[in-house]
């Protein structure tokens, strides 16, 4: 406490606290006042549209930066101008920032817009993320430029209808607006002018607001003032030139831009001047007229293939080696530069030319400068691109086509950049070492592992595993192991059938055996022998001592089938024995023979 | 008798001719003269010796030449032969870490994407048709034999191999390996329709996986691995593998 109180008294550590708070409340209330947010003119729309996105950044500090967009990998994003407005009001600053973005969709489905980062006064700001559909849906033919000048016209005539009264005579102050051409092709430049004319003098700044413009991407040229008379009265102007490129085929809108003034109307005296200031007159607003640009497709005949999207005019291609002679494996910068008069920041990566198959090539970067040059958009765009010789020898890299289509004749040209020659000498005795193989480590006995380079495994002449050879030939056989199966089975099926092993009648081959056996009896003691051997066939076993009763049983038949048997059974054993009967005379034995047969036919039902 | 000893000649050339051209290639390579090992590894190949080791040695000289993509598209062509072979593994996995992209997905474990890939997709199909077969002699010999019950137990254990090997194969055919495709344009354009007048929507390096979605005419649709966007790139950017 004694050290503290040498550096510091008891006022200073008033002062401090109270330094603290206010910077708390101030802190606290620019915190409160700042207000960020992102919206978009739709949430739906199809791949051909595009969407309109304004980031509004109101606080009480001017201090204020350019937005951090998010990542939007499904977007192509034009930065379409800001506008900003700062007003003083009782010495308290209030600045309005509005920062524009044209998106044009790349891929169909729902995505996200995250959120925008805006740093004010160095605290970050960030806005809602918003969600957009995009749809693959083709949009409905797109307004012509008659149907949307109709459109503005109506509602300017209504609107105009009201204020023409009003402003019979010369207003002081109006605003004009006018393109250079009412049609385009897509990337090909238009020139926009919006004059702002004024007969009296303002109080204050005015204030100038962008036009909002669909479907094109705005690059401001210029800023001019000067002076015109209409009638006899002389009005002083200041003209915002811009150049507008075309995204997509259809009508582009350019909106109204305005000036919010304050007009010296009412002010009286340098009285009035001086205690009511700025804020004396009356606040007014004009405004410029709608504006409309057909944007023509480019011609699809005769569209080179080396066509990248440059519209314009006087494009020049040039390309050169940041060394000509190098090693092998050494890299060099293959470097091509395209200039011209039109937008190149919409023009696409030229692929970099075949050279030769030992060449490797890397990813190529491209770096865009544009100026504006006697009212023109003049860029140029430089690809750098890095490739490696493999191996020594004399190469050519070929000549670069890049077309653009020339907006003066209305055909597409070609131009090409000239042929580079480079010598590639055999690589240096650095470069074999990095190349070669498992590099040992040439530390001796307690030296720690050292992991010097990490390889690819060498050359493997390994044959084929006998699991992978088996079940790779099955594989290749495919459905002909279908056939194949079918085929050997048909093949087994007759061997054992015609071995005996099997049979295609199964049990009932006994009584077929027996039924031919019958018909083929000649007298008729073969009959009983025949029944015997049928039913032993049956039983399989042998019927030895058994009574016919036990055989029935056996056999498990019906009581009535039972009977049948036993009494056949005991009958042809009669005939056999009964001298009164001639037992071989045909009609006895036939007539025996079917009795047989019923008898089979009727066992042969019951037994399973 | 002579036909089986001009059979034994005609192959006994043939292996000679076959390892001959291993030497050679073999010491192109060991020579440093990797793009001319590879053109005598795609001449075996092309003379039918298409097995997973000669698609393995020529991913080798490619890598050795600097074209990854090449090399990506051989060493996944040996991967579908045989799998299991950890050379194959490590120089595939080594080659896709150097195009900044990885074998094994990030949501799967290392032993499950190696247990998933332990048969190729040839020895599924092998195991799945040896399967059918086990099946068709144990219901033979159920029907016609003896020893029933023994029969019926390798009808079902046959069943269930065969049915787990098929279905292990039809999973496979149908999700992996036969969709994919590699960049070899040094730099390929995606484009968000079959056609050039659909904007640019992916500029993809060179050795970039797809997973081919479709096909129409010159354009095939894909998707960049571990992405959801679909895009159409040419058919002369990329080669499926």
């Amino acid at each position: 406490m004694k050290k503290i109180g040498n550096f510091l008294n008891f006022s200073h550590i008033k002062i401090l606290c109270l330094s603290t708070v206010l910077f708390c409340i101030c802190a606290l209330s620019l915190n409160a006042q700042v207000e960020v947010r992102a919206e978009v003119n739709t949430t739906t729309v199809t791949l051909n549209e595009e969407i309109n996105l304004t980031v509004y950044v109101t606080a009480p500090s001017t201090n204020i930066e350019t937005p951090q967009m998010p990542s939007l990998p499904n977007f192509n994003i034009y930065s379409a101008g800001q506008s900003r407005q700062v007003n003083m009001v009782n010495g308290k600053v209030t600045a309005r920032l509005q920062f524009n973005y044209i998106l044009t969709p790349r891929f169909a489905g729902k995505t996200t817009i995250g959120a925008f980062t805006v740093k004010v006064a160095g605290q970050d700001y960030q806005t809602e993320p918003i969600e957009i559909e995009i749809s693959r849906q083709t949009p409905s033919a797109p307004r012509t430029y008659e149907q949307a000048l109709e459109q503005v016209r109506q509602k300017k005539a209504q609107k105009n209808k009201v204020e023409s009264e009003v402003n019979s005579k010369l207003p002081n102050f109006f605003m004009t607006a006018q393109t250079n051409t009412k049609s385009a092709y897509i990337n090909e430049q238009v020139t926009l002018k919006i004059r702002f004319y004024q007969s009296q003098n303002t109080l204050g700044q005015p204030l100038y607001d962008k036009p909002q413009i669909k479907g094109m991407f705005a690059e401001d040229i210029a800023t001019r003032q000067g002076q015109e008379t209409f009638g006899n009265k002389t009005y002083y102007y200041t003209e915002i030139e811009s150049a507008l490129f075309g995204l997509v085929r259809g009508v582009a809108e350019i909106g109204s831009a305005t000036v919010t003034y304050t007009s010296s109307e009412g002010v009286f005296d340098a009285f009035d001047m001086f205690f009511r200031g700025a804020n004396g007159g009356q606040s007014h607003k004009v405004e410029s007229d709608i504006l409309f640009v057909d944007i023509l497709p480019l011609p699809t005949e005769d569209k080179p293939a080396s066509f990248y999207g440059a519209v314009g005019k006087n494009y020049q291609i040039s390309s050169s080696l940041d060394s000509y002679e190098v090693n092998a494996g050494e890299p060099i910068t293959l470097t091509v530069t395209i200039k011209g008069i039109g937008n190149l920041a919409a023009v696409k990566d030229i692929p970099v030319p075949e050279i030769d198959q030992s060449f490797r090539t890397y990813e190529t970067s491209s770096n865009l400068t544009n100026k504006i040059a006697a009212g023109k958009l003049t860029g140029t765009k430089v690809y750098k691109t890095v490739i490696v010789p493999r191996a020594s020898g004399n190469y050519t890299i070929p000549q670069i086509a890049f077309s653009y289509f020339d907006t003066e004749t209305k055909t597409y040209r070609t131009i090409k950049s000239e042929e580079l020659h480079l010598k590639v000498l055999p690589p240096s005795s650095n470069d074999q070492k990095t190349l070669s193989f498992a590099e040992e480590n040439g530390g001796g006995a307690g030296q720690q592992i050292q992991h010097l380079a990490k390889d690819i495994s060498y050359l493997k002449y390994s044959p084929q595993s006998y699991f992978n050879k088996v079940t790779s030939k099955i594989a290749d056989f495919g459905n002909n192991n279908f056939y194949a199966f079918v085929l050997i089975s048909l093949v087994l099926l007759i061997a054992f059938i015609k071995s005996g092993k099997i049979s295609i009648t199964g049990d009932l081959k006994h009584y077929l055996r027996a039924k031919k056996h019958i018909k083929q009896a000649t007298q008729l003691d073969d009959l009983p022998e025949i029944l015997k051997t049928y039913l032993e066939a049956k039983m399989k076993t042998q019927i030895g001592l058994s009574t016919i009763e036990d055989v029935c049983k056996k056999l498990k038949l019906t009581d009535s089938t039972s009977a049948k048997l036993i009494g056949e059974w005991n009958h042809i054993a009669m005939l056999k024995y009964a001298p009164a009967v001639d037992a071989n005379s045909k009609d006895v034995l036939g007539e025996e023979k079917a009795k047989l047969i019923a008898l089979l036919s009727c066992l042969e039902k019951e037994i399973k | 008798m002579k036909y089986f000893l001009t059979l034994i000649l005609l192959f006994t050339t043939l292996f000679c001719f076959a390892q001959s051209q291993n030497k050679t290639a073999q010491e192109l390579f060991d020579n440093g003269d990797y793009l001319k090992a590879a053109e005598e590894y795609q001449k075996q190949i092309d003379n039918g010796d298409n097995n997973a080791y000669t698609y393995y040695n020529l991913a080798n000289s490619y890598f050795k030449a600097g074209d990854l993509d090449k090399a990506l598209i051989n060493y996944y062509r040996a991967f579908r032969q045989n799998s299991r072979d950890k050379d194959i593994i490590n120089n595939l996995s080594f080659t896709l870490e150097k195009t900044g992209q990885s074998l094994i997905p990030e949501s799967m474990p290392k032993s499950v994407f190696l247990a998933y890939n332990y048969f190729s997709l040839k020895e599924l199909k092998g195991l799945a048709f040896i399967g059918l077969w086990l099946v068709a002699i144990s219901v033979t010999f159920f029907v016609f034999f003896k020893y029933r019950r023994f029969w019926l137990k390798a009808v079902i254990l046959s069943l269930c191999f065969t049915l787990f090997f098929t279905g292990f194969y039809l999973i496979r055919a149908k999700k992996e390996l036969q969709d994919l495709a590699v960049v070899i344009a040094p730099r390929a354009e995606l484009r968000s329709g079959p056609s050039e007048n659909f904007p640019v929507a992916l500029n993809v390096p060179k050795a970039q996986l797809l997973e081919v979605r479709d096909k129409k005419g010159d354009w095939v649709e894909v998707s960049v691995r571990n992405e959801n966007n679909f895009a159409w790139v040419q058919r002369k950017y990329i080669e499926v593998i």
